[in-house]
């Protein structure tokens, strides 16, 4: 039943695809999504880092604030936060740009909000990453490091991150598929990614299940493809630790 | 002061929708997940194989995607509008809780079979050593385990769900989400309406934890005593 | 202890080596350190001479790791001073930076890098805080690690590698920074006992060689064997110092007769 429906759809797709030119505006989407997945994925790293750096400094109330930022992000729904920071975000930016003196008429792409609140969201989730693959560094890795002479940051990079890293591997390959799944979230916004595009596609188009079906397919793809380079990053620090 | 108060009561109306649809997805998605993680163990091979292969695909799109295909798509297909089904999926509410739960399943089965797969050798041997059926020592033996081992990640989980259904408002369902964003489009506010979703959300978040780990210790010490009791 | 047997060498006739430089090592002048209310050192003096042995031991909690530990910057400490090699050692990273250059620290655990080969962990240091060439590091690794007897392990991971192994990869590791003086807090303590013995050996094969040494162990064979001085510490402070013969044989304090007693049966 469902075939005999799809393949007329199919090919009815395919005219349209090289008519109507949504093949080059899903080729756009995937590069907007895996740009906001790229830059998100890499911000969020570098926050969870920041944070437990922070919270392991020993300010007075730091530990505190690491927690309530992780425990207020882990426990609101990520859409809420992807609206409420976007658009704060998006006016902080423009009031900013609004002092800059032959600024005021520029706007500033919307994609530099939705980017910095993707990584704000999943920042909260590799901050518990991180803090968690940290405490599992013995303090002896710390003081061999400062008694070799080592500055607290080659320390941190030659030493620490290093077997960090190892530790938090297979999370960290969950965080990459969590931070492309997170930009289906932006559509909402209007951020013309895979989703918006597909579903705008399967409303003008009236064949639903096409452009629903090339964005599962699109996801899948890029979840296979993480799953495969996480195993391999893996599996090739798992032989490094075994040694020769 | 007293239009935060009202924007709270109209917010506050979506309460029962957000606990319902997020408690009926985790039951039915619990119930699906235990029978998907059970054909995985019963029928290890291929079939097993092709399962865990569906259900790392459902983890990999993401639900907003899932809630527009079942929405927008499934009325076209001519066999759901002329069945029963179409009672089901007309209603944006059910097709929220339907792949709510379809989600829930894929993930949960995922905590089930890890933790099965945890469960130490030895005290399903000791157990059969014992003369125990097979349903005994899953029982005595494996199950305990299993809840000490999946727990943790399912509280997780189950938080991941909660903070899900404030999707469904994407589908024109009117939960917390719904309403807080109804205002929002109304009055331009955007602070307001959803800080008030916030900390609506925060304090379900919370009772859930509290409930699941008051759970978590019966269960941690129930699980002995069944076993004593063995 | 049979220990003693293993160890044939006389402290008095390398000690002599080193006679003439006078400024000392390492000079301990009043230092104290409290954690919160507990005083952990109460007032030590205490001076090292360069080619000097030195053994500190006593009970659990007396304070001796902390003590070696100052030396290192490892531990802060709130009152008195020490000077290694005629620099004040305070909380500036430069003045720790350039201490810690000449000191070299063994520890109980080891603390080899697991990510690093052992080639690796002994160059790592050596190109990013002496920024020496890569071969040139590898060299001087190569020579080390002959030296404590593990060539051969150079392109292991210390997991592969046993507890002793480990150990002497870790004191390889310090030394090819060329430290003037080495530090070892407890270096044998979490070892089996068929290991302890090869970490000892290399230990003394150090001190021969005329290397400045200070170490925490309750392995009284080596100390009598190897150490000029021995140092007792009870409560924070140091109670008896003494050459191994006056200490072992006629220990003045009654604490510290009492500890022998329960050490050395």
């Amino acid at each position: 039943m469902i075939t005999s429906s799809l393949v007329p759809k199919m090919v009815n797709f395919l005219i349209d695809y090289l008519t109507s030119g949504w093949g080059l505006q899903f080729l756009s989407a995937i590069g907007t999504s895996l740009m906001v997945a790229a830059l998100g994925f890499i911000s969020c790293i570098v926050i969870g880092i920041l944070c437990t750096l922070f919270a392991r400094s020993g300010f007075r109330g730091s530990v505190a604030l690491v927690n309530l930022y992780t425990y207020v992000f882990r426990s609101l729904p990520d859409i809420l936060l992807l609206i409420l920071i976007f658009y704060t975000l998006d006016g902080a930016i423009q009031a900013l740009l609004n002092l800059v003196p032959g600024m005021s008429d520029m706007r500033l792409s919307a994609y530099v909000p939705a980017v910095m609140s993707t990584s704000i969201v999943l920042g909260a989730y590799a901050t518990e990453l991180f803090r968690a693959g940290w405490a599992d560094i013995p303090l002896g890795q710390h003081e061999a490091g400062r008694s070799l002479g080592f500055s607290p940051f080659q320390t941190l990079v030659l030493i620490i991150l290093p077997q960090v890293y190892r530790k938090i591997i297979p999370h960290l390959g969950s965080l990459c598929l969590i931070s492309m799944k997170e930009t289906a979230l932006l559509s909402i916004i209007g951020i013309p990614d895979i989703v918006r595009t597909a579903s705008l596609g399967a409303r003008s188009t009236g064949s639903p299940f096409v452009f629903y079906g090339i964005a599962i397919a699109i996801f899948v793809t890029f979840a296979i493809l993480c799953s495969r380079i996480f195993a391999h990053l893996e599996r090739s620090a798992r032989q490094n630790r075994a040694g020769a | 002061m007293s239009l935060l108060l009202d924007y709270a009561r109209e917010i506050l109306q979506g309460l029962g929708t957000t606990l319902s649809l997020f408690v009926i997805s985790l039951a039915i998605g619990f119930v699906l997940a235990s029978a998907v993680a059970a054909f995985q163990i019963r029928f290890p091979g291929i079939m097993a194989r092709s399962v865990w292969s569906l259900m790392f695909c459902i983890r990999g799109v993401p639900l907003l995607l899932i809630l527009y295909v079942v929405y927008y798509g499934f009325p076209l297909l001519s066999f759901i509008r002329e069945s029963f089904l179409w009672s089901l999926f007309a209603s944006p509410y059910w097709c929220a809780i339907i792949c709510l739960a379809f989600v829930e399943m894929a993930f949960t089965s995922e905590i089930i079979r890890g933790a099965y797969n945890q469960t130490p050798k030895e005290q399903v041997e000791a157990a059969k050593s014992l003369g125990l059926s097979g349903f005994q020592t899953f029982r005595v033996a494996i199950l305990p385990a299993m809840l000490r081992n999946g727990f943790p990640p399912y509280t997780t989980e189950v938080i991941l769900l909660c903070k899900s259904t404030a999707l469904a408002f994407t589908i024109t369902v009117m939960d917390i989400m719904g309403y807080a964003n109804e205002i929002r489009a109304r009055t331009l506010d955007i602070y307001h309406p959803l800080l008030i979703a916030g900390g609506i959300y925060i304090c379900i978040v919370v009772f859930t934890r509290l409930i699941l780990s008051t759970l978590f210790n019966l269960v941690a010490v129930g699980g002995t005593e069944a076993e004593d009791r063995a | 202890m049979t220990a003693t047997a293993c160890f044939p060498m006389s402290h008095k006739e390398t000690g002599s080596m080193n006679e003439t430089s006078h400024a000392p090592a390492i000079e301990i002048t009043g230092m104290s350190k409290w954690f919160g209310s507990f005083q952990v050192l109460d007032k030590i003096d205490f001076a090292v001479n360069p080619g000097e042995r030195i053994v500190v031991c006593g009970p659990s909690g007396s304070g001796k790791s902390t003590m070696i530990r100052c030396i290192n910057g490892l531990e802060t400490f709130q009152d008195g001073r020490i000077t290694v090699h005629g620099q004040e050692l305070t909380q500036k990273t430069r003045a720790l930076d350039s201490v810690r250059k000449s000191v070299g620290m063994v520890f109980q655990q080891f603390n080899l890098f697991p990510h690093l080969t052992v080639l690796e962990n002994c160059t790592l240091a050596q190109r990013w805080v002496h920024k020496v060439p890569r071969t040139v590091a590898e060299g001087i690794a190569m020579e080390q690690l002959k030296k404590v007897r593990i060539p051969e392990q150079a392109h292991k991971y210390p997991r592969r590698l046993s507890g002793g192994q480990q150990q002497r990869v870790a004191i390889a590791r310090s030394l090819c920074l060329r430290p003037r003086v080495m530090l070892f807090d407890e270096p044998t303590s979490s070892l089996d006992p068929e290991m302890v013995r090869e970490v000892l050996e290399t230990m003394a094969d150090l001190a021969r060689e005329g290397m400045t040494i200070i170490c925490v162990t309750h392995e009284m064979g080596f100390a009598r064997s190897i150490a000029d001085r021995i140092v007792f510490m009870d409560q924070g402070r140091i109670i008896e110092e003494a050459p191994p013969a006056e200490f072992f044989d006629t220990p003045r304090q009654a604490r510290t007769q009492k500890f022998l007693e329960q050490v050395v049966r």
